[in-house]
């Protein structure tokens, strides 16, 4: 049969413990970046879950509040009330945008940077 | 580690103002404050309309206020710092204004040309780098100045 199964062989035990002790070196840099980086990860997770919560809020408490209070108003036109309650969503989607990006702004970025840090140690390793 | 702290700084205030500013808005809905009421109840379309920008553009100018007064607070931070807060904060005003600069229930009047020209004192903050305190007093006094032109051409609207 001679050397059929000679891709299936095992690795070299002194290749394996080199592959093992990179592999160890490898984790152990990982764990010291994420712990490196905890504030800046506990950071975005915080930012990320204001503005859902806030999202969350306006449009499902908020602006039926906003919506009800003006309908119940005899005094103001249809015209009106549609006019600037569609005015107040548009302003608040506008807003809630740009927070929005500015947070994957600095998520995007710090995760580049995490990965930078990552290479440089996996070229050490 | 990670970012630098500035970069949180910067990013942790503007959200915070974002945040003060959106709740103003839904409560001066609720308590039909000012100018907001002047539109709502105004008899006269077209200076309904009008007031309603006002209210935009103060809301507007209140985002820019707070930046401001973020920036006249921590004085003590270093130069390079300040200058990099201003530039942060006037790319997110611009990114603010944008919405109504360009689209938006409202832009059918004066509003798109006033936030246009503020647009552009923003990008001037960024790009300007070495006289960036110079264009953040311009940006503030424009604002102002744009507010009372407008509160004078609905005066003016009023007394047709």
């Amino acid at each position: 049969m001679g050397d059929l199964f000679g891709q299936y062989n095992g690795v070299a035990s002194t290749e394996k413990n080199k592959k093992l002790d990179s592999l160890a070196a490898y984790e152990e840099h990982y764990m010291k970046l994420l712990r490196n980086y905890k504030d800046e990860i506990f950071a975005i997770e915080e930012m990320r879950r204001q503005i859902r919560e806030e999202r969350i809020e306006f449009f499902e408490e908020i602006f039926p509040k906003i919506r009800k209070a003006m309908e119940g108003n005899g005094v103001l036109s249809n015209e009106v009330k549609k006019e600037w309650l569609s005015e107040l969503w548009g302003s608040m989607e506008k807003s809630f945008s740009v927070s929005e990006e500015m947070i994957a702004h600095y998520t995007t970025s710090n995760l580049e940077e995490f990965k930078r840090k990552m290479n440089e140690a996996i070229e050490r390793v | 580690m990670g970012q630098d702290d500035g970069y949180r700084f910067r990013v942790r205030l503007s959200l915070q103002v974002m945040q003060e500013k959106r709740r103003k808005i839904c409560e001066d809905t609720l308590q039909e404050t000012s100018s907001l009421a002047m539109g709502l109840y105004g008899q006269d379309a077209d200076l309904r309309s009008m007031y309603l920008q006002m209210y935009v553009l103060e809301w507007l100018k209140s985002h820019w206020d707070s930046m401001q007064e973020i920036l006249d607070r921590h004085r003590e931070r270093p130069l390079d710092e300040r200058r990099q807060d201003a530039a942060f904060f006037a790319g997110c005003y611009g990114r603010m204004i944008d919405g109504w600069r360009l689209s938006g229930e409202l832009s059918g009047v004066l509003l798109p040309e006033l936030l246009e020209a503020q647009k552009k004192v923003t990008q001037e903050i960024i790009n300007r780098g070495n006289i960036w305190e110079q264009k953040c007093q311009e940006l503030k006094v424009m604002i102002m100045k744009q507010k009372a032109e407008f509160a004078q051409l609905i005066k003016q609207c009023e007394e047709e």
